[in-house]
């Protein structure tokens, strides 16, 4: 919770616990400490045992350096008294992500000053998956067992003074894919565990786990040797300020993708995390453009799809062009946005160019994978008098292309590489992993298409059509605009398999193909003659 | 007054013609000599051709790989037609850039490509040899498996811009490059193929290496160029 909302249960906590709790008191840590705590910005965890539990981050820690940070966790059951923890990360590592932290996590339950238990301390390394180190007279390895595809559970030292709770990872995490183009999000840990290959590959993801479950999961005193206490990540001020800067609708949206656990929540709130250039304005407002579009439709699961328009490279096209491009990019057809997000949000790693140049094959269009990440789609200049509906859905169609070349690079050139970036593209598999697909990529790419991306580009043509004049009554509007996505597939096999020679639409489809590719009509005269319905650009 | 022996005109008859004949050997000889040059060995016993001329192993290497890949079924459409042939060949760098493009790329783009028959010094080597290479004019006389008809590029340039029905054919387009010798059993073939039907399309693109086996050239191993239409 932010802004208000985060104020007034500060001020709820604030008048029955917090007041009593200084983090200044110097029996907070062993060491003496300063802190103020961060009324802001609080997370709210409400576990299954019904228990709410809200983090707060500490700033100005005098302990605090660019690799330590403090927050304080106060788990308020009903009607019962309220447990504080006061956590302090030491990583090793500068990363902010919790499933790179390498170093030591410190509770301390502070419920009761009086007789505060000792610190708890578990040296904890998620980059290596090791899990913890335990020290002497420590229980032994518990369900954890180093593998990171487990639960990882860490048995704290017993070589304290008597500290020698369990410190747990909770059972409910969310983890988020980090690799662009990457589908995979989950919340459980068999989720992860799908996430890593046959050969054990692991991809890299974010745990997105403000705070566990596992606080309230039996008790959360550090001093109990039966109790659990969680861990947290600490907050991303740049997601922070971006959700406090929402329109009430748009948290609300967002709410309840969290509420339904989709993962388009936290996807968000990983996009507009803090990068090496620190906090982007641009990504906050295509970030909100996605959850505007969510808004409209709540098919959305996921915000990897739109990651592609906003990086497409137009310099190069012609002014007419440049015209078609804008309104192909607003299309809202939920596929193809699927197609035109990835490739050009800002921060996106796929590098895609669109030119007005004669492509050297003679087609009217035709997309080339450069090298990993950067495409270039040609828009021929050639073909002079097609019209702007040509042109769209030429681009519609090249753009599925490029779509289908990140796929290619997420699987063979991500870092790591993303194993399941062929899960949904049963062709595309046969092409490029269990290489049984007879026909060159060319080919693979167009049967990929007809069979899941030709209803898309019809609608995307339509929706361009109706944008730009056409009457939506206009006579036979989808049929034409089928066909049109259908002519850009006349020369690959799978044309000839559904549409065969004699057969009565083929024609159809080719006449409205090329009259729009020419501008006038074609076929004039026969039962199958088309009249273009697109502008000219000139 | 000088007296004309009769005998003096066939004399100087003679010797002109017996000059006249001389040269004309001569010219013989030269013309012989530069045919023979059209297809000669070089240093690694490779017959390959200069200038215009395809020498006779290039085009049993050509017409076996038409052969081959025309009776695919992907091209069964189009197998009854005549087949346009864009005259000016696609240079042989074409070949070797794809080579390379795979090459580059061979972890990723080029993982499916199953022999590597040039490391990276032998393709500097094979760039510079091309630096200076010719486009050469295909001849009708040069397919013997296929019927052609010679398409000049601008007329196809041409084709492609036009409104009128011509276009409407599904005669397929071919584009093709002479053979890259690699050694006197392994030959690159550049390759592309298209259609006008309204609106010009490719069917195929890709460089082929073909490898000599039991005296015959087969298709051995395909390198995409990364285009998609």
């Amino acid at each position: 919770m932010y802004g208000n909302e985060a104020l007034t249960k500060t001020k709820e906590l604030n008048k029955k616990y917090i007041h009593t709790q200084d983090l200044s008191n110097n029996s907070n840590f062993r060491s003496g400490n300063n802190g103020t705590i961060d009324y802001t910005k609080i997370l709210e965890v409400i576990d299954t045992a019904g228990v709410s539990n809200y983090t707060f981050k500490i700033i100005n820690h005098p302990e605090d350096s660019p690799n330590i940070f403090h927050n304080l966790v106060i788990s308020q059951k009903v009607n019962e008294t309220q447990e504080r923890l006061l956590i302090k990360y030491e990583n090793e590592n500068l990363s902010r992500k919790i499933i790179e932290f390498k170093g030591e996590i410190t509770i301390k339950n502070i419920s009761t000053l009086t007789n505060p238990c000792d610190d708890t301390t578990a040296p904890i390394d998620f980059v290596d998956g090791t899990g913890p180190i335990n020290g002497g007279g420590g229980p032994g390895p518990g369900p954890g067992d180093g593998n990171v595809n487990n639960p990882i559970v860490f048995f704290p030292t017993n070589n304290g003074s008597g500290g020698s709770g369990h410190l747990t990872v909770s059972d409910l995490p969310n983890f988020i894919c980090n690799s662009p183009g990457c589908h995979f999000s989950s919340n459980t840990w068999e989720g992860f565990s799908q996430h890593v290959d046959l050969n054990g590959q692991i991809y890299p993801f974010t745990i997105v786990m403000r705070f566990s479950q596992a606080v309230a999961s039996g008790s959360i005193n550090p001093c109990d040797p039966n109790g659990d206490i969680g861990i947290l990540d600490e907050e991303d001020e740049c997601s922070s300020d971006f959700m406090a800067n929402l329109l009430p609708d748009q948290k609300l949206r967002l709410d309840q993708q969290k509420t339904n656990n989709a993962p388009i929540f936290s996807e968000i709130l990983n996009y507009v995390a803090r990068d090496v250039n620190g906090c982007s304005y641009e990504r906050n407002t295509f970030a909100k453009e996605i959850i505007e579009r969510i808004m409209i439709d709540s098919t959305f699961t996921s915000v990897n799809p739109f990651i592609i328009e906003k990086q497409i490279n137009s310099n190069q096209l012609d002014p007419c062009s440049q015209g078609v491009l804008q309104q192909v990019e607003n299309t809202t057809n939920n596929d193809f946005v699927k197609v035109l997000a990835k490739l050009g949000a800002d921060g996106s790693i796929y590098n895609t160019t669109m030119i007005s140049e004669a492509a050297p094959s003679g087609a009217p269009a035709q997309t080339k994978w450069n090298s990993p990440y950067n495409y270039t789609i040609y828009i021929s200049t050639d073909y002079v008098d097609k019209t702007k509906l040509f042109i769209a859905a030429s681009m519609f169609h090249e753009l599925v292309h490029a779509y289908f070349m990140s796929l290619f690079d997420d699987y063979y050139n991500g870092s790591p590489q993303i194993a399941s970036a062929y899960d949904d593209f049963p062709i595309l598999f046969q092409k490029y992993v269990d290489k049984t697909y007879p026909g060159s990529s060319d080919i693979a790419h167009h049967e990929q298409m007809a069979l899941q991306y030709l209803d898309a580009i019809a609608s995307a043509i339509k929706e361009y059509a109706i944008k730009t004049g056409t009457s939506s009554a206009f006579p036979n509007l989808d049929q034409i605009c089928n066909d049109l996505a259908w002519g850009g597939l006349k020369d690959a096999p799978i044309f000839n398999v559904l549409y065969p020679l004699g057969n009565a639409e083929r024609l159809r489809i080719i006449y409205r193909y090329t009259c729009e590719s020419i501008g006038i009509p074609y076929g004039t005269g026969t039962v199958n003659g088309q009249t273009p319905i697109g502008q000219p650009c000139n | 007054m000088a007296r004309v022996r009769l005998t003096d005109k066939p004399l100087l008859v003679n010797l002109v013609t017996k000059y006249i004949m001389k040269y004309i050997l001569l010219l013989l000889i030269t013309i012989a000599t530069f045919s023979c040059k059209s297809q000669i060995k070089n240093k690694n016993n490779i017959e390959t051709s200069i200038n215009q001329e395809l020498s006779n192993e290039e085009i049993t290497i050509i017409n076996e790989f038409l052969t081959i890949e025309l009776d695919k079924d992907r091209y069964k459409e189009y197998k009854k037609l005549e087949i346009f042939v864009i005259e000016e060949a696609l240079k042989k760098q074409k070949s070797l850039s794809d080579y390379e493009f795979n090459f580059k790329y061979k972890n990723s783009w080029g993982k499916f490509i199953n022999e590597w028959i040039l490391d990276s010094l032998q393709i500097d080597q094979k760039k510079k040899e091309l630096e200076n290479e010719e486009v050469y004019h295909w001849k009708e006389s040069d397919f013997k498996v296929i019927k052609t008809k010679m398409l000049k590029y601008e007329k196809f340039r041409k084709l492609i811009n036009s409104r009128s029905k011509e276009m409407f054919q599904m005669k397929p387009i071919l584009y093709l490059s002479k053979p890259l010798f690699i050694n006197d059993k392994n030959v690159f073939i550049s390759f592309e193929i298209g259609t006008f039907q309204g609106v010009y399309g490719s069917l195929e693109h890709f460089t082929v290496l073909m490898r000599k086996i039991n005296n015959k050239w087969i298709q051995n191993s395909f390198y995409e160029d990364g285009v998609f239409n």
